[in-house]
């Protein structure tokens, strides 16, 4: 079934968005309360309809609107939530979340390679991820007011609020509640891929900061950037595209 | 393609090029190892938007995200890994738990807002233009039953 809504207004609604949500989850928790007479044209009888909503698909973005959970950030993964490892990068100036290491089999061979990584061995296991209940007890106890309020940043949460979904009585029961979209992931790394392949200037990936964390990083070091008289030479890399290779990709 | 760049993907370009056609130009001007591993980020993403995945190949395909993660993290900066990259690892306990993920994608859904973002004519009122023009187009279609050898060409 195929549901659209309006939100009308000069600007998203962001974090506001249970708001405008209240009248479709008034109509759910009916749907699943009491159910509706609906005709069966095929048996020619009624019956009682009920339905659940099972998960709800989004983008990024909107995943962090709907579920209260901030998407930004140090712990911006929402299903290993504070057990993520990151790194911020110092030149960069962005957090990377590399360190997937810790997600292989105890016993892999690249847990205990040095050079070709970050510079250490891994020995941390793979977080599990959260449990539905688990989720519900974090976020019980978060109140919220809507609106324009005076931003105090007194207490600092990764959750920002209790999402109007936990209005439905087996919200907190779900495992998933919230898909991952892999249209968007993979348009994300489709454009960083090609982005970085081909160099284009603002959405590569690499760059004299990346080098400058690199080295910070203290790893290969072959790459760190070579200052020659005003300019700064940059040793290509195993993806560095040179302009034949990438004329012979674009044809 | 003109000054060697590519920009202004939308989402289903993207898609298209993931699935199919970035393995053929990288063939042959990538060191081996790096091109292995775009290729198999391919692959990965191809198995897991196909229409029937064995229950059983789940685990396997686990522990795919993951070695393709890490040999991504061998060859690539570290600011390639946002949390976008991330997310690969999670895809496929989603699919375990929810369903395929072609019974879950936007496309079909986005190509449709599409067509009703072209029935705005009036900006101020855009519900109202769109409702309008679809009772139209119902209308005309619904006439079109009733005669005898016309076809609905769709417009």
């Amino acid at each position: 079934m195929m549901l659209s809504m309006m939100i009308s207004g000069p600007r998203q609604p962001g974090n506001d968005i249970d708001v405008c949500l209240s009248p479709l989850i008034e109509d759910l928790r009916l749907l699943w309360d009491e159910g509706v007479e609906v005709f069966d044209v095929y048996q020619k009888v009624n019956f009682n309809l009920r339905a659940l909503l099972f998960c709800i698909i989004n983008d990024f973005p909107a995943y962090g609107n709907l579920s209260g959970y901030s998407v930004k950030g140090h712990h911006a993964c929402p299903i290993c939530e504070e057990n993520i490892s990151y790194h911020q990068l110092k030149y960069g100036r962005k957090t990377s979340y590399n360190r997937h290491r810790r997600f292989l089999k105890r016993n892999h061979p690249y847990r205990r390679l040095k050079k070709a990584f970050n510079g250490c061995e891994q020995d941390r296991t793979a977080p599990s991820p959260l449990i539905s209940e688990e989720v519900y007890n974090r976020v019980c106890h978060v109140e919220v007011t809507f609106g324009k309020t005076l931003k105090n940043s007194s207490v600092k949460n990764i959750w920002r609020k209790k999402s109007i979904f936990f209005e439905l009585p087996y919200w907190s029961k779900l495992d998933v509640r919230h898909c991952i979209d892999v249209m968007h992931v993979e348009k994300n790394v489709c454009d960083s891929i090609i982005g970085t392949l081909l160099n284009i200037k603002g959405k590569t990936k690499d760059g004299i900061n990346a080098r400058k964390d690199l080295v910070e990083m203290g790893v290969r070091l072959e790459l760190q950037p070579q200052p020659h008289g005003k300019r700064t030479y940059l040793p290509p890399a195993c993806h560095t595209l040179s302009k034949s290779e990438k004329i012979s990709f674009c044809n | 393609m003109d000054n060697l760049k590519l920009m202004g993907l939308k989402s289903h370009d993207c898609h298209v090029l993931m699935q199919d056609l970035l393995l053929v130009p990288i063939r042959g001007i990538l060191p081996k190892n790096v091109r292995q591993v775009i290729t198999r980020l391919c692959l990965f993403f191809n198995v897991i938007c196909r229409k029937v995945i064995g229950p059983t190949r789940l685990d396997e395909l686990e522990n795919e995200a993951i070695i393709i993660l890490c040999q991504l993290e061998m060859y690539f900066p570290p600011s390639f890994f946002d949390i976008m990259v991330h997310l690969i690892v999670h895809l496929v306990r989603e699919i375990r738990l929810c369903g395929l993920v072609f019974l879950r994608w936007m496309y079909l859904i986005e190509r449709c807002v599409k067509i009703l973002k072209g029935y705005v004519k009036n900006p101020y009122r855009p519900e109202a233009s769109i409702v309008e023009r679809y009772i139209t187009e119902e209308a005309i279609e619904f006439c079109t039953n009733y005669m005898s050898e016309v076809e609905a060409i769709g417009v």
